[in-house]
């Protein structure tokens, strides 16, 4: 019975995925998992390995057709989160169990059924939850990262039940194993450590005080030890052993690498070889190999502190192994476990291989040991402290303001002066990282940090969620000082911020209620948890109603607080009659939960929602959802017949969890009709001409053109290049070569110019030159490695730097015309040159990268930016962009300062453009009850707002016909259904106006009145705290000003009058309103 | 030798032989996996992304990763 309805569970969980899993890819990280997936190519750190062979052997499913490719990756999401239900429903039904026959009780028909009921109940509740549901229907790592959690921790329940018989130990080392082949998808199934071996001690151990607490620490000891020591650890001595052999014995590249994994298998043969003969000589054998292995880890340290690290660990277990060599039972195992976690580790050498190969996507390019080290460390993403460091607001240490970071290690270049004679294998410093790492006065850092960040919107942030009045002051002589924040308004960051927003308002808005998609930052409109409980809800929030251009939100969802109150019944009721099991669930939930929060250590304004991260936490929550049914049937039983109570109790909670669950949950999670993701990289890449260049900046604008290029092979022509990527050498390595279609990106500088360490990033050093120096020559001098053209820095290093910010581009005219960069018809407005003024005091590397690449294109291939770029990235260019779709060109041709009609202060190409556009795919957002989220619909408004300041273009040169099909075009492919107007929607309405098309002019008038003024209402109710809103509510009376006034000069007399009226109300009332 | 004790560890000799021969797919299925770049970055080699490197290789390699968990739990 056990096995039939845990299938039936499965069965009802993959149909409920198969159903509502996007049927391409996604955004975020999905695109570039479907790529490396597709194709084994290098992915971004820390890499996932075995999920991408996994993924590569679902997508051979696909029939051949490469756009089927991206559903085999999802459906294998799909099935492997079905498998985590199917787990979890077994792992109920065994704790349940155990509940019914305590105390030596005997299983009756009855409480079988109330054990199932339980396992159903909490498996399905976890299947409809709004976390685990969102991952589990998209390609990304999350959903199979929770089926190794459920797997793992379904393993220790089975051996629990076996722990007696001989060869269970077997079952340990399958959970070391799982662990091992874990970390090549995701580390989050580490976190069931600890429970493991709670599990482990209650099964063999009788509980005392001291043995509970030793037990607590050499658990977290064991997690810390594997999360921060084997896994960065093998690959960190593998690359020191490499650096120390080549170097110091001027072996091949690669031998030390070799050596130091032959010396490990050595050691795990002799050693398994000594617990199964137990002879003597073999021990010491086995002895003196980890002797000679720390000795070397110990020599090929890269600094002291590693060094007594290593000696105190290689002491340790050199202790540890003499102490039980004559426990051969237990060395065995612990052998076997540690070589069976490598194993499933080594799944990282497929991203060596293919790095090396190399595969056109190669993120960190980690080529070798010391490349994988950098890779999995993650270096690119920073650091942050964690125990003991700034807030902040500290200033630097006034002795040693920087200290020493680690040197980055290279494989000798080949000297080009002297010709490409082959160099001795050695490894050099390329990066020496000597001052590169900030040391903050001592005074303003305290233990357990938790506002360190000092962005400047972050440090904003900080001072309101931690009520912070004062953290600055003025001394004697007028100079600003900072003040350091008080430990308490540290914790109650921790605790408002980290704790509440970031993880209970998650946990609730999948155990109580939603407000909405939005992403909340918060205020008390967007993404709030809800009971679902109007007045409750109203009261909580201190909120009247909901938001006029909320209330459709698919996104809300009202359980009325009920699977949090049937958990808590069952948490209760787990600890009354199993405390022990209650616990290993309590450190499953703890470890999966406020532990990674605490690791974590979030600043604010977090780019995206984090609740995925926390699905672990929910599913040991889902356990005692279950429980809870079986709490209400032993109440229920001493009431009446247990077999009613059975069937009452289980068939209450299916309804009042589960299935309200997936009632209100099921619209917001149905993606089957959703392309966007695909579409819209489409559209990017179809905005551009033949051959172009493409910089883009964000996930949401990269990653899905990687994927419809890599995997759909579309539009391979264009060259996509990531701006934030392309401060890195490795990747202006990769746009040095060719992809697909694509020619390498004429660079003229070589690596040894850019390499990591080299000209990073590039002060502004004014040389007083006269007029506009062509980039060429600034490129040049910037590349130049003589010393007159480098300037000392206070630390005293010599450095490149930047002359001018007067720059100028020549043009061929000839060329541009010949080529198509300037049509004939605008050939009298073609410039003799681009002179223009880079306004910055300092520039990155990826902005070296793209003066190179304007000296050297020399207008041959054409240079486009993503509408999504933002301004930082024009270079200050904008007079000479023109929008063509969903990017802007870069022409020879200054804009007029009344053509320069778009967001970004440019010029529109209108003819290209409406030719693109109505080309243009739709995602399926044309087509009625398709769900589109907020960072989907942020999309769709962009595409909304690129199409007004086309149709506003094209009515302003009078192509009238063409600007009145825009606008129609508009509301037809991005319906008010599926994105509700907005202010975006303003300027179609400007257009129609404009076109005298005046009934459809007036009808969207006077809904984006309605809807602005019931928002506005909205606000004005909420009395003192609508002082929060004060930017919306002047955008939303702007705009009622103006539609009024737009009505009246198009003689739209009724119209206007009654806007008119009912504008005045707030006119009066908010004097801030008012605008003209 | 205690001949009790031998057989309470985990692993028989079958398991160890299972476990040298899934080890042998995995480095047969890297093996295969290994090269195809062009050595030009002026000229793309679509043989980096044929049959032997990104199917016939992850095949082995799996394979390899499943019979290690057979190796594990096999009894006699």
């Amino acid at each position: 019975m056990n096995n039939g309805i845990g299938w039936a569970v499965f069965a009802v969980s993959a149909y409920t995925f198969l159903k509502t899993m996007e049927p391409t890819a996604s955004f975020w990280d999905c695109g570039e998992y479907i790529a490396t997936s597709y194709k084994l190519q290098v992915g971004h750190p820390p890499g996932a390995p075995l999920f991408q062979m996994i993924g590569r052997l679902f997508s051979l499913f696909d029939g051949g057709d490469v756009t089927k490719a991206a559903i085999m990756v999802n459906t294998m999401s799909a099935l492997s989160s079905a498998f985590a239900v199917l787990f979890l429903f077994w792992s109920i039904t065994h704790i349940a169990k155990k509940i019914v026959l305590r105390n030596g009780a005997e299983m009756t028909d009855a409480k079988m059924w109330a054990v199932m009921g339980s396992g159903i109940v909490g498996a399905l509740a976890y299947n409809f939850s709004d976390s685990f549901w969102f991952s589990a229907v998209e390609g990304e790592v999350y959903g199979m990262a929770q089926l190794f959690t459920a797997f793992v921790f379904w393993i220790i329940l089975k051996w629990e039940s076996v722990a007696d018989q001989p060869h269970n130990e077997r079952w340990i080392i399958l959970i070391a194993y799982s662990i091992g082949l874990s970390i090549g998808v995701h580390l989050l199934c580490l976190l069931t450590i600890p429970s493991i071996v709670f599990i482990y001690y209650f099964k063999n151990f009788k509980v005392t005080q001291k043995g509970f607490i030793i037990t607590l620490i050499l658990s977290v000891v064991m997690l810390g030890g594997i999360l921060n020591g084997i896994i960065p650890g093998i690959i960190n001595m593998a690359a020191n052993f490499e650096i120390f052999f080549v170097n110091s014995f001027h072996l091949p590249y690669n031998s030390g690498t070799i050596i130091y994994f032959l010396l490990i298998l050595g050691i795990i043969v002799v050693g398994l070889k000594y617990t199964h003969t137990e002879n003597e000589k073999l021990f010491n054998y086995f002895l003196a190999a980890c002797g000679v292995f720390f000795v070397i880890a110990l020599v090929s340290a890269p600094n002291g502190g590693v060094g007594t690290f290593r000696f105190v660990v290689g002491a340790a277990v050199l202790g540890l192994l003499y102490y039980a060599r004559k426990k051969t039972m237990i060395l065995n195992t612990v052998i076997l476990c540690f070589s069976m976690l490598v194993i499933g580790y080594s799944s990282f050498i497929m991203l060596v291989i293919r790095s090396n190969a190399p595969t056109p996507m190669n993120e960190n390019a980690p080529k070798d040991a010391i490349g994988l080290l950098s890779y999995l460390g993650r270096e690119q993403y920073g650091d942050w402290p964690l125990f003991y460091g700034q807030y902040y607001n500290a200033p630097l240490d006034n002795q040693k303001p920087y200290l020493d970071g680690n040197p980055v290690y290279m494989q000798a270049p080949v000297d080009q002066a002297k010709g490409p004679a082959k160099v001795e294998d050695r490894y050099v410093i390329s990066d020496d990282r000597v001052g590169t790492i900030p040391n903050y006065d001592p005074a303003f850092c305290t233990l357990f940090p938790r506002m360190w960040n000092s962005e400047s919107n972050h440090v904003a942030a900080y001072r309101s969620w931690a009520g912070i009045k004062h953290d600055k002051t003025t001394d004697a002589e007028g100079h600003e000082r900072p003040v350091r924040p008080s430990f308490g308004e540290n914790i109650q960051y921790f605790v408002f911020y980290q704790m509440n927003w970031m993880f209970w308002r998650y946990f609730l808005w999948n155990f109580s209620g939603r407000q909405n998609d939005i992403q909340g930052h918060g205020n008390i409109t967007d993404g709030n948890w809800i009971t679902g409980f109007k007045a409750f809800d109203d009261w909580r929030l201190d909120s009247k109603g909901t938001l006029e251009s909320t209330k459709n939100n698919k996104g809300t969802n009202r359980f009325y607080g009920l699977p949090v109150i049937l958990g808590l019944i069952g948490l209760f009721f787990h600890f009354k009659v199993n405390n022990k099991d209650g616990f290993v669930v309590l450190l499953l939930f703890l470890f999966t939960g406020l532990a990674i929060i605490v690791f974590l250590n979030q600043y604010p304004y977090q780019p995206r929602e984090r609740d995925y991260a926390y699905a672990g936490a929910f599913y040991a929550w889902t356990i005692w959802i279950g429980l809870g049914v079986l709490a209400i049937f032993e109440w229920l039983s001493q009431k009446t017949a247990a077999k009613t109570s059975a069937i009452v109790s289980t068939l209450a909670c299916f309804l009042a969890v589960p299935t309200l669950m997936a009632k209100d949950g099921w619209d917001d999670h149905d993606r089957s009709k959703r392309y966007t993701c695909r579409d819209f990289a489409k559209d990017y890449l179809d905005s551009c001409a033949p051959n172009a260049i493409l910089f883009t900046n964000g996930d949401n604008d990269t990653f899905p053109l990687w994927y419809v290029q890599e995997v759909e092979g579309y539009r391979t022509d264009v060259r996509v290049c990531n701006l934030s990527l392309f401060n890195t050498d490795w990747y202006i390595n990769q746009m040095k070569r060719k992809a697909y279609d694509s020619d390498p990106m004429p660079l003229s500088l070589t690596e040894d110019k850019y390499r990591q360490g080299t000209r990073d990033f590039l002060i502004f050093y004014d040389r007083k030159l006269k007029g506009s120096i062509p980039v060429k020559e600034v490129v040049d001098f910037m590349g130049s490695d003589e010393q007159q053209s480098k300037v000392q820095m206070n630390s005293g290093r010599e450095t490149n730097y930047f002359p001018t910010k007067n720059l100028r581009i020549p043009v061929d005219s000839a060329l541009v015309l010949k080529n198509g960069t300037v049509p004939a018809s605008m050939a009298n407005r073609i410039v003799h040159s681009i002179d223009w003024k880079l306004e910055k005091n300092y520039i990155m590397k990826n902005d070296l990268m793209v003066l190179d690449l304007l000296a050297t294109n020399n207008w041959k291939r054409p240079i486009y930016f993503a509408v999504t770029t933002g301004p930082e990235a024009y270079m200050n260019l904008q007079d000479y962009f023109q929008l063509e779709g969903l990017a802007y060109r870069l022409v020879p041709v200054k804009a007029d300062p009344q053509e320069q009609q778009t967001m970004g202060g440019t010029r529109v190409a209108s003819d290209i453009m409406y030719d693109n556009i109505m080309k243009f795919s739709w995602g399926g957002m044309e087509h009625k009850g398709v769900y589109l989220d907020e960072n989907i619909s942020r999309m769709c408004t962009n595409l909304r707002i690129q199409m007004g300041t086309l149709a506003t273009a094209l009515a302003t040169e009078g192509k009238k016909e063409k600007a009145m099909k825009v606008c129609d075009k508009c509301l037809e492919v991005i319906p008010e259904g599926n994105v509700p107007y907005d202010a975006t929607i303003y300027q179609i309405v400007v257009t129609y106006y404009q076109l005298g098309a005046y009934d459809k002019a007036n009808k969207l008038a006077k809904q984006l009145f309605d809807l602005f003024e019931a928002d506005m209402n909205y606000y004005i109710g909420l009395g003192s705290k609508s002082a929060g809103y004060s930017r919306e509510m002047r955008q939303a009376g702007e705009i009622m000003n103006r539609l009024a006034y737009m009505a009246k000069t198009n003689k739209q007399e009724p119209l206007a009058k009654d806007f008119e009226t009912r504008f005045s109300v707030f006119a009066q009332m908010n004097p801030n309103t008012q605008t003209q | 030798m205690k001949n009790e004790k031998k057989e309470g560890l985990a692993f028989g000799t079958q398991n160890y032989k299972i476990l040298i021969a899934a080890l042998l797919a995995i480095i047969s299925g890297y093996v295969l996996m290994s090269g195809g770049g062009s050595e030009s970055p002026a000229i793309f080699n679509p043989e980096i992304f044929n049959f032997r490197r990104i199917t016939l290789a992850p095949i082995f390699l799996l394979s390899g990763f499943a019979a290690v968990m057979f190796a594990i739990m096999k009894t006699k």
